[in-house]
């Protein structure tokens, strides 16, 4: 997570309501979320800051409260392509549920962001000591590839179709 | 001069319309501005024309224009066959023809007292245009009005300054996005059906329009009804090859209906079940 | 066309040979340019009649899929075999059609000049059922549309019809499943039955007031119970002989209940997409257009040809066609025939004529793979929804 990033000051109740305020968090048990609160807190973020970096430890979950954020990868003598941007509601990143735990992409944010930080070793405690919880949050992560992959299937096919057209 | 209403009769023959203006939208899309030379005749948003070049041949292309002055008829063309490419090469000044309007238009009216939702894709916007103009001009007609627009990148945009200027409307909401970018565009970068789920409308008091590739349109529907608008309220276009217009060539035949007769504008129960029928 | 015409009296006539001769001489009187049954390329085809001699007395034909041969009969009926490759259709909605020319004034300007469409005066002379039938299709078509097809609205305007009841079905004819035949009763102005019992004569019957006025003008008997005996004689050994069937219950539903049965697969192993069947076929109506330019370029021209489903450039959609493969196209072709033909007109597109599978090269008979289709559709065939045509309500 960037060092830039300014921890804004929160009594672990209103962190609490703001976690599971969250669309990452609907519908999810009262006692998960209060679990998870207790390695989260929130931050604020300048435009331009980078959420995340390329081969760089992948040990938080972020969920995006406001502002945009878009994932790039660089090519050198290129300016860096956004595959994607990320908006208030979204999560950022699914790098720290799997091994090796590295970030793959950049995220830079395009406006000011606040956002909240799940610790992501304090996470993969939780998916290892309660299975219930476990499958809540992955099958989540797991919507969430799914969704991305989706979408990224579509930039494909709209591409291809239109490189031919 | 007065304005024909939709005409039925002289539909082998072009009438004759000179380029007023030609105006490049992107590196192959162009909109023409054509003056009729004989009476204008009106037309309805989401209605198309056979447009004809001088020994090269006709193809069918949406109305962009605004429906109020039918008399200044601009038609917004990709350059991808051979009438296409030689449309997208013509001057000011040059003589097209034209026939037409053919086609069922978009449901403006069922939209009346309801949020208008838009969605399109790449040039998808053209047909729709006439939709949003007057849709924009009888403002109180409908609860919100929203524009989700995608394109493949920022430089496939079309009709950049009706989004400008729309942008800086209260009466229309937009959202712009692309496939892909560099860092430098600044707006959003993903497809446009991800904006479905979060863009303020009410799902079960809207009319959808949706108009780009099939595929886009296939994934706004899937979208849109899980968001809970009802399949009736969702409408698209759809394009097949096309000779004559008015239901007779057989060339758009999409199992039951003709495309030109029967459409372009379908609601997606009438065509959602033929669209996953391969090849048909 | 136009206004319903009067019912005629509808009395049937005896005509002899010679009153044939006369019929056919009081149409040329009449100023009608005259199109029937003769004998051309080994082959009964639609070409201009000047007198009866033209007709081919005495020829019969023996067809079977992807077979079609002229026989010797045994008598001199004028009317004893069934049908020929062309139609009605090569007439009034011609392979060929010019659309208009142009003419360049300078390089950004030219002119459309219209091609003239004479309305023409034209008697079909011999047509059977299935063809009165398949006419009548067309007109739903190209006529009641959203639009009237000037092309066909001109050669149609006048048109007398002179039918035969069929008493020589080809053993490729299921006219009666489509219900078009043997017999006709309405229809046409003029309805004939070929009699060769005893002495050869004909039975005519006025189908409309104009064949009405006809029949009056030629010399001819009131027609006796023996005469209506051997009519119904005709028609009854016909019958007997259309040994195919293509069983239409619920059709639609059938067929667009299968759009992946395996079947088109194995149809599509045999169907060389040659479009044979669409060309033969008296209801096919598809076309495309070809424009043309002189070298100059101060010349140009639109022409409008037919096409087929059957061409791969016939779904040309931006940079490919929709329908690729050969089994796609020959399911487009049956399921439009005769089940979304129904959607779209109101009917179905078979007139039970049998040209198609006559003249198919490799003999794909369509009665037999919707037989196939429906013996080994699934139990539930799933409702089929019907799309409303707004534009044509009006």
């Amino acid at each position: 997570m960037s060092h830039h990033a300014s921890l804004t000051a929160g009594d672990p109740d209103t962190l609490r309501v703001t976690l599971a305020g969250h669309p990452f968090c609907a519908d999810l048990d009262g006692g998960h979320v209060r679990a998870m609160a207790e390695a989260t807190s929130e931050h604020e973020l300048p435009a331009g800051s980078l959420l995340l970096q390329r081969g760089h430890a992948a040990d938080a979950l972020a969920l995006l409260l406001d502002g945009d954020v878009s994932l790039e990868v660089t090519e050198p003598g290129d300016d860096p392509i956004v595959l994607e941007t990320l908006h208030g509601g979204d999560p950022v990143g699914w790098s720290w549920l799997f091994p090796p735990y590295r970030w793959l992409f950049d995220a830079r944010c395009l406006t000011p962001v606040r956002l909240l930080q799940l610790d992501a070793a304090h996470l993969r405690g939780l998916i290892d000591t309660d299975p219930v919880f476990g499958l809540a949050l992955t099958q989540r992560i797991g919507l969430l590839v799914v969704q991305r992959l989706q979408f990224t299937r579509a930039q494909l096919v709209e591409m291809t179709h239109h490189a031919r057209a | 001069m007065p304005v024909l209403d939709v005409p039925t009769q002289g539909t082998l023959t072009s009438r004759p319309y000179q380029i007023t203006t030609v105006r490049h939208q992107t590196h192959d899309i162009v909109t023409i501005d054509v003056a009729p030379q004989q009476h204008p005749i009106a037309f309805r948003p989401g209605q198309f024309d056979m447009v004809y070049v001088y020994g090269i041949g006709e193809a069918a292309i949406s109305i962009s224009s605004d429906p109020a002055t039918p008399g200044l008829l601009s038609h917004t063309i990709r350059a991808v066959g051979w009438v296409t490419r030689a449309l997208n090469d013509l001057q000011p000044g040059t003589r097209i023809g034209i026939r037409g309007p053919y086609g069922r238009p978009w449901p403006l009216q069922e939209a009346e007292g309801k949020d208008l939702v838009i969605i399109a894709g790449g040039i998808g916007l053209a047909p729709v245009r006439p939709a949003i103009v007057e849709a924009l001009r009888h403002r109180e007609r409908y609860g919100r009005i929203v524009l989700l627009k995608g394109a493949r990148s920022p430089r496939d945009l079309v009709f950049r300054d009706d989004l400008d200027r729309w942008h800086a409307d209260r009466g229309i909401d937009v959202h712009v996005t692309v496939d892909s970018a560099v860092r430098g565009w600044g707006g959003r970068v993903g497809v446009v059906t991800k904006l479905i789920p979060r863009v303020p409308f009410d799902p079960e008091n809207c009319v959808v329009l949706t108009c780009g590739p099939e595929v886009m349109m296939w994934f706004s529907a899937e979208a849109l009804l899980k968001r809970g608008v009802p399949p009736e309220r969702i409408f698209v276009t759809l394009e097949r090859n096309m000779k004559c217009g008015v239901g007779t060539c057989g060339h758009c035949q999409l199992g039951p209906v003709f495309l030109c007769r029967d459409g372009p504008v379908f609601s997606w129960p009438e065509v959602a079940g033929l669209l996953d029928v391969r090849e048909l | 066309m136009g206004a319903p015409e009067a019912q005629p009296t509808n009395e049937p006539v005896v005509l002899s040979e010679d009153g044939l001769e006369r019929l056919l001489g009081r149409l040329h009187h009449e100023g009608y340019e005259v199109i029937g049954p003769t004998v051309r390329d080994q082959a009964i085809v639609h070409g201009p009649l000047s007198e009866v001699g033209d007709l081919p007395r005495g020829w019969g034909d023996e067809q079977a899929p992807g077979h079609y041969r002229l026989v010797r009969r045994e008598d001199d009926a004028y009317f004893g075999f069934a049908v020929g490759p062309s139609s009605a259709k090569r007439t009034l909605f011609p392979p060929r059609q010019p659309l208009w020319t142009a003419e360049s004034r300078d390089d950004a300007n030219f002119e459309i000049i219209e091609t003239e469409r004479p309305k023409r005066r034209l008697a079909f002379f011999g047509l059977r059922p299935c063809e009165v039938a398949a006419i009548a299709v067309q007109d739903r078509v190209l006529l009641h549309g959203i639009v009237e097809d000037e092309v066909y609205a001109a050669n149609r305007a006048a048109v007398l019809l002179v039918a035969v009841e069929c008493g020589a079905p080809a053993a490729t004819c299921f006219c009666h499943s489509m219900k078009t035949g043997p017999g006709l009763e309405t229809g046409a102005d003029l309805i004939l039955t070929e009699l060769l019992d005893g002495e050869h004569r004909f039975l005519a019957r006025a189908g409309t007031t104009t064949g009405e006025e006809l029949l009056e003008r030629v010399e001819h008997d009131v027609a006796s119970e023996e005469d209506l005996d051997a009519r119904k004689e005709v028609l009854a050994s016909a019958s007997a002989r259309l040994e195919r069937q293509l069983d239409t219950t619920e059709i639609h539903g059938l067929l667009m209940g299968n759009l992946d049965h395996p079947r088109w697969d194995a149809i599509a192993e045999r169907c060389l997409a040659c479009a044979n069947c669409t060309l033969v076929c008296p209801t096919c109506f598809c076309t495309t257009v070809e424009d043309r330019t002189d070298l100059a370029g101060t010349e140009a021209s639109r022409e409008r040809r037919w096409d087929s489903c059957f061409s791969l450039e016939f779904t040309h959609t931006g940079p490919a066609s929709v329908r690729n493969s050969t089994r796609s196209r020959y399911r487009q072709w049956l399921t439009h025939k005769l089940a979304t033909w129904i959607d779209q007109f109101d009917t179905s597109g078979c007139v039970g004529c049998g040209r198609c599978i006559t003249w198919c090269p490799v003999g794909i008979d369509l009665t037999e793979e919707v037989d196939i289709i429906r013996r080994t559709s699934e139990e539930n065939v799933a409702p089929w929804p019907m799309v409303p045509s707004p534009l044509q309500e009006g």
